[in-house]
This record gives C-alpha cells, sequence and structure tokens, in this order.
C-alpha cells in the first residue's frame, strides 16, 4: 500500500467513525441540517488536504472540528447570514405567552439567534464540552475572546428569553464566567 | 452549568438523522485543490527563472500568452510537456517521459514513472539513483548544484551535486518516507533525523534539531529560518527553535519563504504573504479572483501566482506577479482551464502533480 493509499484508508476510516458527530455539531452552529452537510464536507476536504501533515491522526478530530467552526463564521460573514432575522423573538416575555411555543423551542430559536461566533463559542463550550483553551484554539482567539463571547452570548440568551423563561432555562448563576 | 442548554442541545442533535458525506467527492475535491496548488508552485519556479514567454510552448488553442515576465538574466524558465524539456525558447527532447524533476544550477534531476532518478547537464543524460516510484519526490537548492530524494528501500537520503559530480548516502531512520527530505539551502538538508526533524551541515554532518520533534511536516528553510508544519499550522522559527512567526493559517499546506526569508507565502487557495519579523499580513490585491496562491518569489518583494475565478476544473489557470508590500498584482498569463495541465505537464517542484 503507497503512502497516499494508506492515508486515504485512515481518512475513510475517521470519516466513518466521525462524521456523525462532527454533524451534530455543524447542525448546532447553522442551525439547519443540508447547510451543516454541506459545512461537514467542506471542512472534511480541509481535513483530507491536511492529512498529509495530521500524521498523529488523534488530533484529526480536533482539526475538523476547528475547519467546521471557522468556516460556518466565515460563511456567515461572507453571506450576510450572522445575524438571522430576530423579529418574531425580540421581546422574550413575549416568548413566554406563545402557547404553541415550547420551552425547549424558546431556547433553541435564541441560541440561533445569537451571533455566528458567539453560537460557536457557546456549542463548543456546553455541547462538545471543550476547555476554554480548547474552545479559543477551534475559534482561532485569545482564550480571554472566548470568556467574553460566551458571556455575551449567555447574556444574550437571558435577555431574549426574558425573566420567567430565562430564570428557568438559564438560571443566573450559569452567567458566571472563569475569571 | 448551564445544564438545560446542554440538554437542549443534545436533544436537538439527536432529533436529526444525517446523511452519510460523500467520501469519493471530498477526496476528489481534497486531491484537486493539493494538484493546483502544487500546479501553482510548478509554474512560479518557471516565472522566477524565466524573463522570457511563459506558456507559448504549450498553449492550446484556447489558450493566449498576455506578456512575459521575469527578472532578466535569471535561468531560463523550464518545464516538461511529454517527453519535451523547455527551457525558455529552447526544447530538447528527453527520450524518456520524467513525472517529477527539479532544478540546479548545474542542470536537472529527473525521476521516471518507475523511480529511476536520472542527471541531465548539457543534453547528457545520467542513471544517478532510484526512488520510490509510488512516492515520487526530489527536493534541490538551485543556488547550488545540490538535489536530493530517499532511495528507494527508505535506508538513504542521497544528495547529488551535479556541480562537483558526487553523490552521496546519508543513513536515513528506520520507516524513512521520501516525504522525509524537506529541503536543500546552501550545503544544508533539512530532513527527518533520528529524533525529529533536523538540519543537517553536508559537510560537517553537524545537525541542528528543529522545534517540533516528529508529528511535524517539514517545509521550507532559507537564510537560517526553517517552516514546520504541525496540526495547528505552519510555524517559522530559527534553528535555534525562536519561533519568528507563529501558526496563522490551519488549512495552509506549507508555503514558501522569499530568498531574504522576509515574507512568507502559506501554500493556500487564499493568497496570503505574512511579513516574517512582524508577522503582519500583507495584503495583496488579486482582482477578486476566488482561487490564488503565491507559488514562488521571483525576488525579494515580487511573488508569483497562481489564480482563477474559482477554484473548479473548469477554471482558466492565470499567472499573475504581485508586488508586496505594494500589494498590486498584474496578470502575465492565461494557461487554459486546470484540467487541461494536469495530463502531460511536469513543472520543476519535484513532484508530480498528481503526486
Amino acid at each position: 500500500m503507497t503512502t497516499k493509499e494508506r492515508q486515504r484508508a485512515e481518512f475513510a476510516e475517521f470519516v466513518s467513525a466521525r462524521s456523525a458527530a462532527l454533524h451534530r455539531c455543524a447542525y448546532l452552529m447553522v442551525g439547519e441540517v443540508g447547510m451543516a452537510q454541506d459545512l461537514v464536507q467542506e471542512a472534511l476536504t480541509k481535513t483530507y488536504v491536511a492529512w498529509p501533515r495530521l500524521r498523529d491522526t488523534a488530533n484529526a478530530e480536533a482539526y475538523a472540528r476547528k475547519a467546521i467552526t471557522t468556516t460556518a463564521i466565515s460563511w456567515f460573514r461572507r453571506k450576510s447570514w450572522g445575524e438571522r432575522p430576530t423579529d418574531r423573538h425580540e421581546d422574550g416575555h413575549r416568548l413566554g405567552h406563545e402557547d404553541h411555543v415550547t420551552e425547549r423551542d424558546w431556547l433553541w430559536a435564541a441560541l440561533l439567534e445569537l451571533p455566528a461566533r458567539q453560537r460557536a463559542a457557546v456549542v463548543l463550550r456546553y455541547y462538545e464540552d471543550l476547555s476554554e483553551a480548547q474552545t479559543a484554539e477551534a475559534l482561532g482567539c485569545a482564550v480571554g475572546t472566548v470568556k467574553s463571547q460566551v458571556s455575551a452570548a449567555l447574556s444574550k440568551l437571558r435577555e431574549r428569553l426574558g425573566e420567567d423563561a430565562s430564570a428557568d432555562l438559564l438560571p443566573l448563576h450559569d452567567l458566571v464566567v472563569t475569571p | 452549568m448551564t445544564e438545560k442548554l446542554q440538554t437542549l442541545m443534545r436533544e436537538q442533535a439527536d432529533a436529526v438523522d444525517f446523511a452519510a458525506p460523500d467520501l469519493d467527492t471530498m477526496i476528489a475535491a481534497g486531491d484537486r485543490r493539493v494538484r493546483h496548488r502544487r500546479l501553482g508552485a510548478a509554474g512560479g519556479i518557471a516565472a522566477v527563472a524565466a524573463g522570457v514567454v511563459l506558456v507559448a510552448p504549450f498553449l492550446t488553442s484556447d489558450q493566449r500568452a498576455v506578456e512575459p515576465t521575469g527578472p532578466t538574466g535569471a535561468a531560463p524558465i523550464s518545464w516538461v510537456d511529454g517527453t519535451t524539456l523547455h527551457e525558455g525558447a529552447r526544447t530538447t527532447d528527453l527520450e524518456f517521459r520524467p513525472r517529477a524533476y527539479v532544478r540546479t544550477a548545474g542542470g536537472y534531476v529527473l525521476a521516471d514513472g518507475k523511480g529511476a532518478v536520472w542527471s541531465w547537464q548539457d543534453g547528457d543524460r545520467t542513471l544517478v539513483g532510484s526512488t520510490d516510484a509510488r512516492d515520487l519526490r526530489l527536493v534541490s537548492d538551485e543556488e547550488s548544484g545540490l538535489a536530493g530524494w530517499v532511495s528507494r528501500d527508505g535506508s538513504e537520503y542521497v544528495v547529488m551535486d551535479q556541480l562537483a559530480g558526487t553523490i552521496t548516502g546519508y543513513d536515513a531512520p528506520a520507516g524513512t518516507q521520501p516525504g522525509d527530505f524537506a529541503a536543500l539551502d546552501a550545503g544544508r538538508a533539512y530532513w527527518s533525523g533520528e529524533n525529529g526533524p533536523v538540519v543537517v551541515d553536508l559537510e560537517s554532518l553537524a545537525e541542528t534539531p528543529v522545534h517540533g520533534g516528529r508529528g511535524t511536516y517539514l517545509g521550507d528553510l532559507e537564510d537560517d529560518l526553517v517552516a514546520v508544519s504541525g496540526d495547528q499550522g505552519v510555524v517559522i522559527e530559527t534553528l535555534d527553535g525562536t519561533t519568528v512567526l507563529e501558526p496563522t493559517n490551519s488549512y495552509a499546506d506549507l508555503g514558501y519563504l522569499s530568498p531574504d526569508a522576509h515574507y512568507y507565502t502559506w501554500d493556500a487557495d487564499e493568497l496570503q504573504v505574512y511579513d516574517v519579523r512582524s508577522g503582519e499580513r500583507v495584503s495583496v490585491d488579486v482582482g477578486g479572483r476566488g482561487f490564488a496562491t503565491g507559488f514562488d518569489w521571483l525576488g525579494t518583494g515580487t511573488l508569483a501566482v497562481l489564480a482563477a475565478a474559482d477554484a473548479d476544473d473548469s477554471s482558466v489557470a492565470e499567472l499573475l506577479v504581485c508586488e508586496v508590500p505594494a500589494g498590486s498584482c498584474r496578470q502575465v498569463a492565461e494557461l487554459g482551464p486546470f484540467d487541461s495541465l494536469t495530463d502531460s505537464l511536469v513543472l520543476p517542484v519535484g513532484i508530480p502533480i498528481d503526486g
């Protein structure tokens, strides 16, 4: 087996093992299944190109996750998708009075209204359970920026949801950001 | 912390079924990007050497030459089309079809599809070694007669001095791959040693370990600076391990240091040039083209760039010459669609276009 064939086989094995998890992460960042699939396809293509120098394939997932994150932010920035329409949920109190909207729906909608970078920071910290340093690496920014992005995101979620809903969904102690 | 938020995200993500990614499409797209970048690298060497019309000898009816470029007095541009070696306006029938080659100050070193390595000097072809035909890799120092490769069995780094007429084998660690021989510059080799990347003085055999250790992908060596690529991107550092330029783009492959190591350009789909010492990115206007990659330095501050409207195979590849740090570019040639350039063309970058 040539080096190239071996690398392709390793990459195929990685895709088979980890693409589902990467899809879930991408979906949380963009909120749409089709876009998440496009995002993963693009991120994995970048990972494949980099594969020869990712000799420690254990790092491939971190690389792919970073590719998903930065590509998502780039797409949103380039295509002006960063801020979704917020007119339906401008008033958090009003959200709570919409009978057809469940508690989970409120939070999901509010999450998707976050700017792309803040949403990515929240997904990486609280879904992927990355440390602040790992999140900073994936976002390509300083740890301090991660702290401020997450803090701003959680504050925005609380604001968006309104006092009643946020008190239950996002208790105040959740807003404490590790210095 | 934020337990409900975590629960929400897990439930939301788990509720969706995703189609498996198209592996073949990803690999095809990835291979295409690598080919384009390598095509760019090759074109750059041609441009730096030439000062003559760049593409006319292999223009198709759909292609047009725009204008010559390159510094006067430089070595002639070279490329191989099938069995024909082009050196500026001069052509030579090699009587065999090389798949990879490099240029030195003494001539050319070429590898064929069976892994045979040939020296070509003044019309004479000499068999000088063999390497792994499945992974052809040649390196050279264009300012001296040095060229190098890994022996077919992987046991030796082989360095030929075309000007001196010598061939020297250096023991290579077990498991050495052709790609472990990264660069030659000013009598030194940059390759993987027993304990990681090293720069070796070929006279004294003194080794200087390069920071990063195993798990890195070796890059360029120029003027006492080395490029090392790892999971986080490319880092430029001095031979004593002082980081000069931090990784800034983890999606780039390697790239090229300018001759005085003042600038570095990543081998990526988007043209990126950095001032090595300040770490600042230098803005270069490629006219809105969707694909552009710097591939060689024509001199300090003059960068050859391969560009196209998009990175698709059908996009017409163009050559630009860009001034750094002014950031202006001018078109030098249109080469034709990418997919028409990868069949018989071999460029002096040491690897096959499809390798």
